[in-house]
């Protein structure tokens, strides 16, 4: 029986509320205000009361998955990789770089999320990026 | 039953909520019941449920508001 | 070293619990924690705490899946009387559990505690024109008419951004399946919600159930007066059953699940 309380920042919105992770066995069990936090004082939106779910969720993607003839193929990483810049690369000639979106999430950090609007600035050539927590 | 007119009534609904068990072979019951009980219910007016349009702010607050965060 | 550590120490040596739930500080924060037999010099880092957590609903969590486990725990008051509705609920064994008794927060009963019931922030101007005080006591909030409570009742609940969280920190609140989510009872994905339905369904499952501990209140991003709420309903409940939750060690006079609750785990 191993329980652990490890306390964290919820990823979701810029408020950035204290949250403490249920850990059971090792395995993220729940989602509890951490009470003594400046930000939120014990309180959570149910956002951030659900923040385990979807780190066990079934739903979850665990790798890339490519969709041929309306069904979806699991392929490794590399294939991926240059299935998406090869169509990307086509759109861009075809109809311009501003044809292109990219949508990046609050889930990932402050840096990855400066490398993707450092991507589509620089590498797709376009200011279509944008971001969940814009609220 | 008396529970949930007690909470009714804290919350403001009260009178609003009725049971009363009456067998098929009492119809003057019936009659009686549902008649006292619709006198009741116009006396108190419509639902405020249904014509609740949100709260009311008022347009001036009391001057113990200075530049403080509206506490909600 | 002081008595509670001590006393935690001896218990667990002698194998009286196999573990203790209380409180640690982590980088400042008082955090819940286990203390073990295997990680022993630890029990010295045990802290009263000021923050409160339901920290018999993490023994119910370990009971479900542990039940043989001897678990101990600190206990306030509001703790104790949760731990009494467990027990009558079905939901925890009095036989394994053994509570360390500290001081506790304000209670009618008594004034002057160390916990974050302390020092309640007064209300702004708008709410005490338009809304309920939060620390009202529910006769105070019976001197208004019919017509104004609703509106004042009204303009509390619609606050509610449904967060759940009220439910969600309740120590009391253990029902696999919650009539909050259920979809003939409440809209699914609708602000505000559905005034007064949402909250008298939370108020009618409190009742006899309620043990006073303020913690949903303190959850509340909107700051609604829950406990108002639940001590009126638990008010009701004493006038017309003669039932006080927590205190009581019968059943309640709501329980419609029988002497035969399953202790079936929680799926994560």
């Amino acid at each position: 029986m191993d329980y652990q309380m490890v306390p964290s920042i919820c990823p979701y919105c810029g408020v950035g509320c204290g949250v403490l992770l249920e850990v059971i066995d090792g395995k993220l069990a729940g989602t509890l205000p951490l009470k003594t936090h400046p930000n939120n004082e014990g309180k959570l939106c149910i956002k951030g009361w659900n923040l385990h779910e979807h780190v066990v969720s079934d739903n979850r993607l665990l790798f890339p998955l490519v969709k041929e003839e309306g069904r979806f193929r699991e392929v490794a990483w590399d294939e991926a990789i240059e299935i998406s810049a090869k169509r990307l690369k086509a759109i861009i000639e075809e109809f311009g770089p501003d044809s292109v979106g990219v949508l990046t999430s609050a889930k990932m950090t402050n840096e990855a999320n400066y490398l993707i609007q450092k991507f589509s600035r620089a590498a797709i050539g376009t200011n279509n990026v944008d971001h969940c927590a814009r609220l | 039953m008396s529970f949930l007119q007690a909470l009714l009534d804290f919350m403001g609904l009260g009178g609003r909520l009725h049971l009363e068990w009456i067998s098929s072979a009492e119809a003057r019951k019936f009659v009686q019941v549902v008649t006292e009980f619709t006198a009741k219910i116009k006396v108190l007016g419509p639902n405020p449920i249904k014509g609740w349009q949100g709260p009311e702010i008022p347009d001036s607050l009391p001057s113990i508001f200075e530049g403080r965060a509206l506490g909600v | 070293m002081n008595m509670m550590h001590e006393i935690v120490k001896e218990w667990l040596e002698q194998e009286k619990i196999d573990l203790f739930i209380g409180y640690k500080v982590v980088d400042g924060h008082p955090l819940p924690c286990f203390f073990t037999r295997e990680n022993i010099d630890d029990v010295d880092n045990l802290v009263e705490s000021k923050a409160r957590y339901p920290l018999e609903k993490i023994a119910a969590k370990v009971y479900s899946t542990h039940p043989e486990m001897k678990i101990g725990i600190l206990a306030r008051d509001c703790n104790q009387r949760a731990l009494n509705v467990l027990y009558v609920w079905n939901q925890l064994d009095p036989e394994k559990i053994e509570t360390v008794g500290i001081n506790c927060c304000p209670s009618p009963a008594r004034e002057h505690a160390d916990c974050s019931y302390l020092e309640r922030e007064p209300s702004g101007p708008l709410k005490t024109l338009i809304g309920i005080e939060n620390n009202l006591k529910p006769e105070q909030a019976e001197v208004y008419s019919q017509e104004e409570r609703f509106k004042r009742w009204s303009y509390e609940f619609e606050k509610c951004i449904k967060c759940y969280g009220c439910r969600n920190i309740c120590p009391v609140c253990f029902c696999k399946e919650c009539s909050l989510e259920h979809s003939d009872l409440i809209k699914k994905g609708e602000l505000p919600v559905e005034i007064p339905i949402f909250h008298l369904v939370r108020a009618v499952h409190m009742a006899g159930r309620c043990i006073d501990c303020g913690l949903c209140e303190d959850a509340c991003p909107a700051n609604i007066p829950l406990r108002l709420l639940y001590r009126e309903v638990n008010q009701i409940t004493a006038r017309l059953f003669d039932y006080r939750a927590g205190t009581d060690s019968g059943q309640s006079p709501f329980s419609i699940l029988g002497e035969n609750v399953t202790l079936e785990p929680m799926s994560l």
